[in-house]
């Protein structure tokens, strides 16, 4: 305890507050803008750090990190652009508050859960960073196949109204996926002799495209009305109150642990995260039946997990050196930069660098809680932007936001070709999300399928057989019973009840 | 509802199908993961054909139209896709800036509700100035945009 309190105080110091404080500051304007990731943030601002010394460049880097995960939430919830993959969950709720003129509710939410969030992730990497990575090494191709499979459950409670239709759009996000290399052989499929279909359809441009571009189209199908006087006046008197702090703290808690849990497993992260757990919180929460149509609940759960996930990943990497992730994995790069190697001497040895990086994280949490709840309604008023306005600068940040991910026009064709069908889908009341999904887990089933294939001699049965004999795939079983039975059994309760 | 759905079904089986046929052409490996999806998918669009089909045919709504958008709408739909389209066209021809600004201010225009000579000035100028920012500072993160004729 003393050794923590020891640490506390050297991430403390006036340089060392400072940087946290930038390193968030900049986080949060990264995450923020549409198709700037904090991994992008963090390989641009690497270059900055090779003076500092390590303990500091490292600060600054996690602070970044912690920003950028908040960050992603503010254009999701204003504009409906989800400025990192991570955050498209958020919007499903976020963006119906700002409709019904609660945009300041839901940042202020975004904020108070994010920070549970990560207060929760940054604990485990404190005090059970070494176990946890431990527990990581369980999660087999099964395992993995299932976790994958359990995320595609996520649909059945997303379609209640249409289930087929639901699943139907999962495929196409499915099959969204296999576009580039298949990931055994590495061969070209469904790439039309197209180089650029070689790289796969990328996320980003996808994930705009479907929530943001038919969104404009969308708002400007009709003539537009000005903006009515009683936002104005409810953003201006909109005030910060201590018990926003406290609103859900099931919610924090459960999202943080599920966030946490698909945060150690290498390969998923903060997107998998917030829709698990936005899935649970439509399961269990009290305001389920809100949930889809502007709840607070809603949000706080995504974001409470995807907050966490920043904890999470940070496990495997600095114990095992294995990146949860591609921004951890350019964190470790710039711990390698630096003269340390990831491992368990980190946490012995390199202690003196390790233990104030973990704790700025939690300062970074406090920055960024302040800077969200205080600037929620001056955040707030983007929406009282007259809208013509509002669509022409959210296609500018759209476009750009896609052209910045790999620096490829042909990247902005694919924002205008899923632009297009999300609003024609969403003209025929098809739900979108299952294909983000589908495009988000497809990758991760698959190999974790081809490399089952491969230890089980292209048996299919054979792997299923074992999903039986490994406990982590039973829970895993009947969580995905749970998920696909709960949305149905609540529904016909709800008619019950009429 | 049932007729848009059982088209929309019929486009969606037409798409499955058109990647089965595909798989076809891949490896074993390869194509494992994609034709299950097919299959899936195909089987679920058939579904969704058979079971809104049969709903069309028993209340036989003749009044649905199977577009969704009025007259109106779908013209402003195919202007707002048309200044896309030039946007995207324009950003290695003409230059990435200069496209963005001059495709804001007709979004912004076009879309204006209330074309007063107030409105049209204010509309131009915050199309102008946010456009600059979002520019410099995509630019100051790192971000190299096309150069062509012009910025």
């Amino acid at each position: 305890m003393a050794d923590i309190l020891y640490y506390f105080v050297q991430a403390l110091t006036p340089v060392h507050l400072m940087v946290t404080l930038m390193g968030t500051v900049v986080g949060i304007i990264v995450g923020a803008l549409p198709g700037f990731t904090a991994t992008m943030g963090i390989a641009v601002l690497i270059p900055l750090t090779y003076t500092w010394n390590a303990s500091t460049a490292l600060i600054f880097l996690g602070a970044i990190y912690c920003g950028s995960m908040f960050g992603g939430s503010i254009s999701a919830i204003l504009i409906n652009t989800p400025g990192t993959a991570a955050a498209a969950a958020t919007a499903m709720d976020g963006y119906a508050m700002t409709k019904q003129g609660r945009a300041h509710e839901a940042l202020t939410e975004s904020a108070v859960s994010s920070f549970w969030g990560g207060i929760v992730g940054n604990l485990a990497l404190l005090f059970f960073a070494p176990v946890m990575a431990k527990w990581a090494f369980n999660f087999g191709a099964q395992e993995k196949f299932l976790m994958a499979a359990f995320g595609l459950t996520i649909i059945a409670s997303l379609s209640t109204k249409s289930i087929i239709k639901g699943l139907m759009m999962g495929c196409i996000g499915l099959l969204i996926a296999c576009v580039g290399m298949d990931p055994v052989m590495g061969r070209a499929r469904f790439t039309f002799g197209s180089t650029y279909l070689m790289g796969g359809i990328t996320m980003i441009p996808a994930v705009i495209g479907l929530f943001s571009i038919s969104q404009v189209f969308s708002s400007l199908k009709d003539t537009l009305k000005p903006k009515s006087q009683e936002d104005i006046v409810r953003y201006k008197t909109a005030r910060f109150k201590v018990k926003d702090f406290f609103c859900y703290p099931i919610t924090y808690l459960w999202s943080s642990l599920i966030g946490l849990v698909i945060g150690i497993i290498p390969g998923t992260g903060g997107d998998v995260a917030s829709y698990v757990a936005y899935n649970t919180g439509k399961i269990v929460s009290k305001e389920r039946e809100q949930f889809g149509n502007g709840s607070r609940d809603g949000v706080a759960a995504c974001e409470a997990a995807n907050n966490a996930v920043v904890g999470g990943t940070l496990i495997p990497t600095l114990t095992l050196g294995i990146p949860g992730n591609a921004t951890t994995a350019i964190l470790l790069s710039g711990l390698t930069i630096h003269g340390l190697t990831p491992g368990y001497s980190l946490f012995t040895d390199g202690k003196g660098v390790t233990y104030p990086f973990i704790m700025s994280m939690f300062l970074a949490n406090l920055a960024f809680v302040l800077i969200g709840v205080f600037g929620a309604k001056y955040f707030a008023r983007v929406t009282l932007t007259p809208q013509n306005i509002l669509a022409a600068v959210v296609l500018n940040l759209s476009l750009i936001g896609c052209y910045a991910v790999r620096g490829n026009v042909r990247d902005v064709y694919v924002m205008l070709i899923f632009g297009v069908a999300g609003y024609f889908l969403k003209l025929y009341k098809f739900n979108i999300v299952p294909i983000v999904l589908g495009m988000i887990l497809g990758d991760i089933a698959e190999e974790a399928l081809q490399q089952g294939l491969i230890l089980y001699d292209n048996d299919l049965g054979a792997i299923f057989a074992t999903f039986l004999q490994r406990p982590i795939c039973i829970a895993l079983l009947l969580m995905m019973v749970v998920s696909v039975c709960a949305p149905f059994v609540m529904e016909r309760r709800k008619k019950k009840a009429v | 509802m049932q007729k848009k759905n059982v088209v929309t079904s019929i486009i969606c089986a037409a798409v499955f199908l058109f990647f089965l046929f595909q798989c076809g052409a891949l490896s074993e490996t390869a194509a494992y993961w994609p034709r299950m999806i097919c299959i899936v998918g195909l089987a679920l669009s058939t579904l969704e054909i058979a079971l809104e089909g049969s709903k069309w045919y028993r209340t036989r709504d003749s009044q649905e139209r199977l577009w969704a958008l009025n007259l109106e709408q779908t013209k402003r739909g195919l202007i707002l896709l048309g200044v896309l389209i030039l946007w995207c066209l324009g950003l290695n021809t003409i230059g990435f800036l200069v496209t963005s600004l001059a495709a804001l201010c007709a979004v912004a225009l076009y879309f204006e509700p209330i074309k007063s000579r107030r409105h049209v000035i204010r509309d131009i100028a915050a199309c102008l100035i946010i456009g600059v920012i979002v520019y410099v500072m995509f630019g100051y993160l790192g971000v190299h945009f096309p150069r062509a004729l012009l910025i």
